[in-house]
């Protein structure tokens, strides 16, 4: 097989790889947000239906639930939490990465940074969007506020100020490039193509038919074009920036990370349920705390093992890497020179076919 | 006072290795007797502990390199009076003056060239992150 030919096919397998973590971060930060979403609705006893793409709230009016869609307190607690909770976790990668940085397995780096630029776009996006399409999103927040509403000048203000915000933190994703992809090896223009650039659209046409499909989701498709309007500006500076370092090709051998892909895939049984709807039902009568306790409770519990369940597998490839390597070691020493002794007892007399084998 | 001409051509690849910035190389240096060429490589990485280092560790000439690599006046003057004509035009190879790379390729040293060139890329780089990127070239 020629060099171009292999460098193909392991550039398909990375980009594959690729797209199947931004997909991972992409859902993770997006299930991240509707999960504290719905958290506060629920304890402000306000049913939601779950859909695949947005969250639907009782906004019936009633003598009980009238004050809470009118109480910008209230509007605060359902819907500034998940932006806060979204900033703090995308503030943790951005953390993990520019501390471990290149001392990180490629794939947890990448993911870092995926979940960093998804976080961003996430937390401004729906906000932006929000505004432009009338969405029951953070944008309320500023409505309840008196800022963005009812004055229409406060409304393109706000919207203004998110983007140069966005276009701001997009500017300083760039600058973790460095700790993504040793720049001075020559790789990055590879590794930023197949890593980054092309795995982004693979992924996005994914999110597509997962978030567009039956119901045309706008402030999904807006996300989708300010992700890809990142990943290109991203990697416009890449090339520009490094375009005094001579380009390598990478032909590092990579192997297809299936069960990840296979997961993704499955998802797709999670939106034939989330396309129905999932009610979640808050009564008007009860205070929820206790619910609320069990839920927050249980899933820190399941959270904590499933953190020990992979430190464990991490631990357990570790030591059997060191093993390898240290066997390795031996043999190596010994410079094949083993003796017959330790390759224990021949099961079959052999040297009657001496001659012939 | 060692020079970098003074070292094995394997300790020399590993030298640029470290110089790219591969962790691998660094520990070979620093755990097989070549600490100075450790540090060398992040001085000129910009490390401004492993400049001290070098200086307090009788490296001072490799210390003395680094900042000359970088064009700090001083250091420039120095290697001049100092009449080693490799740390002169190897220092000014690194610079992108002509005459320290023409010196190199007349002497053959040419793990030096692909060292000098790795340097003038690190450096560009370290140019780079300190500017707007409207002013990249």
């Amino acid at each position: 097989m020629e060099i171009k030919q292999i460098q193909n096919r392991f550039g398909k397998i990375k980009m594959l790889n690729s797209a199947a973590i931004f997909v991972l971060s992409f859902m993770l930060v997006f299930y991240l947000y509707q999960f504290f979403t719905i958290i506060p609705a629920f304890s402000h006893q306000i049913t939601t239906i779950f859909y695949t793409g947005t969250i639907r709230f009782d906004n019936t009016t009633s003598a009980l639930s009238a004050d809470v869609w009118t109480d910008a307190d209230n509007i605060m607690a359902i819907f500034g939490t998940a932006p806060v909770v979204v900033i703090i976790f995308t503030l943790l990668n951005l953390l993990v990465l520019t501390e471990f940085g290149l001392r990180l397995n490629e794939s947890l780096r990448i993911f870092c940074y995926w979940n960093i630029i998804n976080g961003i776009v996430r937390v401004l996006g729906n906000f932006i969007f929000g505004h432009i399409f009338f969405l029951w999103s953070s944008n309320l927040i500023t409505d309840f506020l008196e800022i963005s509403f009812p004055n229409a000048f406060g409304k393109i203000l706000c919207v203004l100020a998110a983007v140069i915000v966005a276009l701001l933190c997009i500017w300083a994703t760039f600058g973790l490039i460095k700790y993504l992809f040793n720049p001075l090896l020559g790789y990055i223009r590879d590794k930023s193509l197949y890593n980054i650039a092309l795995p982004s659209l693979i992924g996005v046409a994914y999110l597509a038919l997962f978030f567009l499909i039956p119901h045309f989701n706008p402030n999904e498709l807006g996300i989708f074009a300010m992700i890809l309007g990142c990943v290109l500006f991203i990697y416009a500076l890449v090339i520009r920036k490094y375009k005094h370092i001579p380009p390598k090709r990478n032909i590092l051998a990579v192997k297809l990370n299936l069960p990840l892909i296979i997961f993704l895939l499955a998802l797709f049984l999670v939106k034939i349920i989330t396309d129905r709807g999932v009610l979640i039902y808050a009564s008007l009568y009860r205070n929820y705390l206790t619910e609320l306790f069990l839920v927050i409770g249980f899933g820190l519990l399941g959270l904590i093992a499933l953190i020990a369940v992979a430190y464990h597998l991490y631990k357990r490839r570790k030591q059997k890497k060191k093993m390898l390597e240290e066997a390795k070691k031996i043999f190596e020493e010994n410079n094949g020179e083993t003796d017959e002794a330790f390759w224990g007892v021949e099961k079959h007399d052999m040297s009657k076919y001496k001659d012939t084998l | 006072m060692k020079s970098l001409t003074h070292y094995d051509i394997k300790i020399l690849i590993a030298l640029n290795k470290s110089l790219h910035g591969q962790k691998k190389f660094f520990n070979f240096l620093l755990q097989n007797g070549y600490p100075e060429l450790a540090a060398f490589s992040n001085a000129v990485r910009g490390d401004e502990a492993a400049l001290h280092w070098l200086f307090d560790n009788n490296f001072g000439s490799l210390g003395v390199l680094s900042n000359a690599i970088d064009n700090e006046k001083k250091a420039v003057q120095w290697v001049m009076k100092s009449g080693d004509d490799f740390m002169i035009h190897f220092s000014a190879a690194c610079r992108q003056e002509k005459f320290g790379m023409k010196w190199l390729k007349d002497k053959e040293l040419d793990v030096f060239i692909i060292m000098a060139q790795e340097i003038i890329t690190i450096l560009e780089t370290q140019i780079k992150d300190r500017m707007f990127w409207y002013r990249w070239k």
